[in-house]
């Protein structure tokens, strides 16, 4: 009998819920077959799968939000529900307790996920905790195992251990599994705001009666995500104007027969990026969490896509490899697909560096937030036509510019390595025939 | 520093003490003409047989109660006697004198009397001596009020804590270990040489996780910490805490609070053993930086076997301690 347990489809995922089965109980599968449907904070993909058998039991139902690691269903060899009843998994039911009544009384106390389930005492077998034993999360409703440093280091970094995955006897979590979760990235509470003296308190105001909305997935993911870059990563920008006139002509004469797809200025930047990170190698890096930088061979180019709920940032891999055709075919797909909510996990992380483009909703410039791992992102203003003091000549003209800010981590990068890597940009976009050349 | 064995370590102390005062004197079963059963007062009774009548080296009856009731009677009238005992499994004969009488006069005279009193002995498990000769019963000691307890592990300890009790106003139980009289070590020369109680020795430093132990397991301890650095690159503190009674609790928590990890370990049973003080002092100082429950090591609940495996399944071993270690740190 094997286990169907909620995949981890990202950097981040840490729970999923089941939108739909797409099995029910009884039904033959073959291995790699759709099974269910689940939301995650990015996307909602299918899980398929992983051997062939029959679903005996569907332990998670829709709607339901599990852990990562949950088992959610149990694939048999035999016929539905003639095996794995006994192994039934409280797990799957975090606000009930396991039924005192389905466990029969030769069955082990011990369930098969090591949960506890109350019977009488005088036929207890010996208790004895299991160790290292698989690592399940613990329902919320149940007491967290975990060591008294673990608790107290929880408490003071303001973890939810009911998130943290134990690894030490019994799924016990441990100081090692506090810090891996910190370094995974895990959330901080914020801490509480300092009290203000009472001489300056102003006069209590009534609460505003708003509307209290649940917040998607994703967007629990980008306030988690956005918090944690925020607090850890030391942001610092820089500004340059560039000159577009060029690259607009050139995107022009590239279009100009090209009946069936656009290459746009969103994807001649993306080209340019690829080309100044190989000039300025320090930038497509990450500050990893043993402290030493490192530093990245292929830029894996993000782009930042405003979807209804929220934000995604596809990745166009290799872009140092690519052309700009190739680039922007790629770009036109993934684009494509998240806004249609289908991005798949590997389409959406494992950037080097992002870009955001708000250059087309009337924005002169902005600055935008480092997404972790990665050492910078680059936000793109639009394109305007303004007068400019053309060179040396005192002579007043018209330009299409547009403003870059690079956002960059000071942990690995300076003021001067930002500004080098700006200029490369500038230089690969105002003279844009070197992108296609 | 000289090169002394454990029993020598314990014999200049003894000598340099009695040397230093005219009121130490030995007392005990075959202490003088025999030279000991553990030859530790060799020697001693020729070197002071001029003095005081040949009495500062004093044989007495086979009695027990008798040798402490004796001992504490003239450390009462101003003595320090140091009374041996062929072995501490002997001196259960003496319990009423050395619980009711020993550790209570001082406080039972309002202060007025002191019991400087000294006894010693070996202890220890081990050498096929089975039930009756081979056991730990340190705990017994340590639980009750008016008594200090010693166990050094090393020669220099034997000396400079003997030379302590000696010294101290208050009656010292001081534990020997039958199998550690042949150990050798350096030990200072300096007659002013001493060790105070209630100071722990960090006998090897670490950050993983804390031994804390005393008196024979202490060298098993650092023996299996140099085999679990080799192997499995875990650096163990070891802590000797030297006295059981008073003990230095301080070190052994500020070593919890950097390792989050501690492993208690000695000789006697661990049912209701002097670890499960350690071990409880450990909770109440540190719960907050435990990453794991306090491990106990200890003798299985049995009387000593006299059969050589048996005797080896029932004191605890290297491996023990190895396997308490890695338990803490799962």
């Amino acid at each position: 009998m094997a286990e169907v347990r909620m995949p981890k489809m990202g950097d981040g995922m840490e729970e999923g819920t089941i939108l739909s089965w797409l099995k029910k109980e009884g039904d033959h599968i073959n291995e790699g077959d759709a099974i269910a449907e689940v939301e995650t904070d990015k996307a909602n993909v299918e899980i398929p799968a992983e051997e062939s058998g029959v679903l005996t039991k569907i332990v998670v139902t829709e709607g339901q939000t599990v852990p990562v690691g949950a088992v959610i269903a149990q694939i048999g060899e035999g016929a539905a529900g003639s095996a794995g009843n006994g192994a039934h998994a409280p797990v799957a039911e975090p606000s009930r307790p396991a039924p005192a009544e389905r466990i029969a009384d030769d069955e082990p106390v011990m369930s098969a996920e090591g949960a506890k389930v109350e019977r009488e005492a005088s036929t207890l077998p010996p208790m004895e905790m299991p160790r290292r034993q698989e690592e399940v999360p613990v329902p919320a409703t149940e007491r967290v195992l975990a060591s008294p440093l673990a608790r107290r280091m929880a408490e003071e970094l303001g973890i939810d251990l009911a998130r943290v995955q134990g690894t030490g006897p019994g799924g016990s979590i441990k100081k090692r599994d506090i810090e891996a979760y910190q370094r995974a990235g895990g959330e901080r509470r914020p801490a509480p705001p300092p009290a203000t003296p009472d001489v300056q308190r102003p006069t209590p105001v009534p609460a505003l009666a708003g509307q209290e909305i649940k917040p998607s997935k994703m967007r629990e993911a980008i306030a988690r995500r956005t918090v944690q870059s925020k607090q850890n990563v030391p942001h610092f920008y820089v500004t340059m104007v560039v000159e577009m006139d060029r690259a607009q002509a050139l995107l022009k004469e590239l279009n100009a027969d090209a009946a069936d797809h656009k290459i746009t200025v969103n994807d001649i930047i993306v080209k340019a990026c690829a080309v100044a990170l190989g000039k300025v190698p320090e930038v497509n890096a990450t500050w990893t969490q043993e402290g030493t930088i490192r530093r990245y061979a292929e830029a894996h180019i993000g782009i930042a896509v405003g979807i209804e709920e929220g934000l995604i940032i596809p990745v166009v891999r290799d872009c140092q490899a690519k052309t700009l055709r190739q680039i922007s075919a790629e770009a036109k797909v993934l684009i494509g697909k998240a806004r249609a909510n289908q991005l798949k996990p590997d389409e959406y992380s494992g950037g080097t560096f992002s870009i955001s483009n708000l250059g087309m909703m009337g924005v002169d410039e902005f600055i935008a937030i480092i997404n972790p791992p990665e050492a910078a992102i680059l936000a793109i203003g639009g394109i305007v036509r303004e007068p400019v003091v053309a060179g040396d000549s005192d002579e007043i003209v018209i330009r299409s510019r547009m403003k870059i800010t690079l956002s960059a981590d000071h942990r690995l990068l300076d003021g001067v390595l930002a500004a080098r890597f700006l200029q490369e940009v500038k230089k690969a976009l105002e003279a844009p025939f070197s992108l296609v050349a | 520093m000289a090169i002394m064995r454990y029993g020598e370590a314990l014999r200049a102390a003894m000598t340099e003490e009695m040397e230093r005062d005219p009121n130490v004197f030995i007392c005990g079963e075959e202490v003088a003409q025999y030279q000991g059963t553990f030859r530790v007062t060799e020697g001693m009774y020729q070197h002071f047989k001029d003095q005081n009548n040949g009495l500062r080296v004093l044989d007495t009856p086979i009695s027990e109660a008798g040798i402490v009731g004796l001992a504490t009677g003239a450390a009462m009238a101003g003595l320090r006697p140091i009374a041996e005992f062929m072995t501490w499994s002997f001196a259960l004969v003496a319990m009423d004198q050395i619980i009711n009488h020993t550790a209570k006069i001082h406080y039972m005279s309002g202060g007025t009397v002191k019991v400087p009193v000294v006894l010693r002995g070996p202890a220890g498990t081990g050498n096929q001596l089975s039930a009756q000769h081979s056991q730990s019963l340190e705990a017994w000691y340590a639980h009750v009020p008016g008594l200090k307890v010693v166990m050094p592990a090393t020669p220099a300890d034997a000396k400079g804590l003997l030379k302590t009790a000696i010294r101290d106003d208050n009656p010292v139980v001081f534990m020997e270990h039958a199998g550690l009289y042949a150990q050798k070590g350096e030990v200072p020369d300096d007659p002013d040489f001493t060790v105070p109680f209630g100071v722990a020795e960090i006998r090897r430093p670490g950050d993983d996780v804390t031994i804390v132990t005393y008196s024979h397991s202490v060298g098993m301890c650092l023996h299996a910490a140099d085999k679990l650095a080799q192997e499995m690159s875990v650096e163990c503190e070891v802590i000797d805490i030297r006295t059981l009674v008073p003990l230095d609790m301080e070190t052994v928590l500020q070593s919890v609070r950097k390792t989050n990890r501690a492993v208690v370990v000695h000789e006697e049973w661990k049912n209701v053993g002097f670890g499960a003080e350690l071990a409880s002092r450990i909770y109440e100082g540190a719960f907050d930086y435990l990453d794991a429950p306090v491990e106990r090591v200890g003798g299985p609940f049995v009387p000593m076997p006299y059969s050589k495996p048996l005797e080896r399944a029932a004191i605890p071993h290297e491996e023990d301690v190895l396997a308490a270690v890695k338990r803490v740190l799962a």
